[in-house]
């Protein structure tokens, strides 16, 4: 019986040790555990429990303790003299957390004067936008707020999605911080179109070269604009037939030959015994010939030249009314409310770093 | 009764300034006038000159004609003669009109005058040839009541009439070309009076 106590014990010990074990504690207290032993002077234990804290697997830590967790951690290597170490920290907290700063008063200056090299080495900048935010195109009202890890030079720009740029926001230096504010226009001045656009800002080193781009895709969506619709073609009922029907063509030969022949062949009927003038022959003929003139003038199918004009005067009245109509409107979209939803940002570093 | 008739006329052809259509036209006429009679046959011909009105006020109208010449016969005398009419239309339809209303013949003969007063109903349909620039029409009409000075009592009668109306371009000037043929027949059918007319008339409005 004390044997077996003796194995389970043994076998509760055994998975106390294992590293799963252990991994099993959250970021969050692996972080609090680090920091205590940081300030415990116990560097080693410090950095061991922070790159514990920092490799946990998603969602991992927040991104505000993961900039804790890298400061901590470079501050302790700094003190178990790494410096490489430290700098290669510190240049990761710079370019994931381009705003972050350190207290001076909880870090000693020889620490923060490693991290303010790191920041000079890493021109970086991070974007503060709203997520959603209502805008009336042509109006500057979309805040766009720049922060600098330090100061640099930056490009503030909207594109594409093929990374064609549209419109430069802002090209200039950045320091701590920088607001901006966007109108929502494109490219000359043109509002955009609805759809997926990139806001852009990249990060110029001392030779202006890029050295990080933050990509931040914004979908705009027309909220509001009263356009006027535009005016319906002309219906067919207002335009007239271009072409000459059968109707009136047949018309004309059926009721001549019936007359002409009613005009040659009936005066025999009614008067029989008569001997008539042959006038009769000769005015009924005049009939036929006028019907089949008029037959093959206004034979079917063929075009009628005043009714083609008169249909494209009113055409054109339309198309002018069209355009005007479009003219309106572009000017009425170049105000439209814009809808502008911030996505999640997307980081690209320079190869060369 | 020349005098009468041409004064009438000239005093109708003032009232189309009035109305809302109308049209006014000088006519020339070859005329042939054939009588079969128990005494023989008896053809004559010659040639008319006069003039017609129409004047209307919507569908209703009024067509007035004047014409008067002189008729040859063979082996035989010159006879004048005049006649006119006086009809009240309705177009009740673009290509239908009806009319009625007198139709006076006189023929002055060096034995005295001869008067026949026709009272006629006509119908009439046209169609248009090339658009409104030519039109073709035809007409026929019977005689309800005559007073026809001839011995031999009135027993009907009856005619018919078809032609061109022409536009001239543009203008208000239109050209008709007509033939017509009236048959009287009187005397229980033993005296028969036929008078065709082929006629050409210039004037002034279409219809």
């Amino acid at each position: 019986m004390r044997a077996a106590y003796r194995a389970a014990g043994l076998g509760f010990a055994l998975i106390g040790a294992t590293p799963a074990f252990g991994q099993a504690q959250a970021p969050g207290q692996l972080l609090t555990s680090g920091i205590r032993a940081y300030q415990q002077l116990e560097f080693a234990d410090a950095a061991g429990l922070l790159r514990r804290a920092l490799a946990a697997p998603p969602p991992g830590l927040e991104a505000a303790s993961r900039s804790q967790a890298l400061a901590y951690l470079g501050a302790a290597e700094l003190f178990r003299n790494r410096p490489d170490s430290a700098a290669s920290v510190f240049t990761r907290l710079v370019r994931s957390d381009p705003r972050y700063r350190f207290d001076r008063l909880t870090f000693p200056p020889e620490v923060t004067t490693v991290f303010d090299a790191a920041r000079r080495r890493n021109p970086a900048a991070a974007l503060g936008l709203e997520p959603v935010r209502t805008i009336r195109s042509g109006q500057p009202d979309y805040p766009i707020d720049v922060f600098g890890s330090t100061y640099h030079d930056a490009r503030v720009e909207i594109a594409q999605l093929d990374g064609r740029t549209l419109r430069t926001v802002y090209a200039g230096p950045v320091s701590d911080s920088l607001r901006l504010e966007w109108d929502g226009r494109g490219a000359e001045d043109e509002p955009l179109a609805e759809g997926r656009y990139v806001l852009r800002v990249t990060s110029l080193d001392s030779v202006g070269t890029a050295a990080r781009t933050v990509r931040i895709p914004l979908d705009i969506r027309i909220a509001g604009v009263d356009t006027v619709p535009h005016p319906p073609p002309p219906p067919d009922s207002v335009l007239l037939p271009e072409r000459s029907a059968a109707a009136p063509a047949l018309e004309a030969l059926i009721g001549s030959l019936a007359i002409g022949t009613a005009i040659a062949v009936l005066p025999s009927a009614l008067s029989s015994d008569v001997d008539l003038s042959p006038t009769r022959f000769a005015v009924g003929a005049a009939v036929t010939v006028a019907g089949f003139s008029g037959f093959f003038a206004r034979r079917p199918g063929r075009p009628i030249p005043e009714n083609v004009a008169a249909n494209d005067r009113v055409r054109a009245d339309w198309r002018t009314g069209v355009e005007a109509v479009v003219r309106q409107n572009r000017d009425r979209m170049r105000r439209a409310l814009l809808e502008v939803r911030a996505g999640m940002p997307q980081i690209i570093e320079a190869e060369s770093r | 009764m020349r005098v009468t008739l041409a004064a009438a006329l000239l005093a109708l052809s003032a009232v189309p300034l009035l109305a809302q259509s109308g049209a006014v036209r000088a006519v020339v006429h070859g005329v042939w006038v054939t009588g079969d009679r128990p005494t023989g046959a008896r053809e004559r011909t010659g040639l008319g000159l006069g003039g017609e009105a129409t004047f209307g006020v919507g569908p209703a109208g009024l067509a007035v004609g004047y014409l008067e010449g002189s008729l040859d016969e063979t082996g035989g005398a010159s006879t004048d003669f005049v006649e006119g009419h006086a009809f009240f239309t309705l177009r009740p339809l673009r290509w239908a009109a009806l009319g009625f209303g007198p139709h006076v013949r006189s023929f002055i003969e060096p034995g005295g005058t001869q008067r026949w007063l026709l009272w006629e109903a006509h119908v009439q349909a046209a169609t248009e040839l090339l658009g409104p620039t030519i039109e073709a029409y035809a007409e026929g009409w019977v005689v309800v009541s005559a007073e026809v000075e001839v011995s031999e009592p009135f027993d009907g009668g009856r005619g018919l009439e078809g032609g061109l109306r022409v536009a001239v371009g543009r203008l208000p000037v239109a050209l008709r070309l007509r033939y017509r043929l009236e048959r009287l027949e009187l005397g229980g059918g033993t005296r028969r009076e036929t008078v065709e007319q082929v006629g050409l008339a210039v004037g002034i409005g279409r219809r």
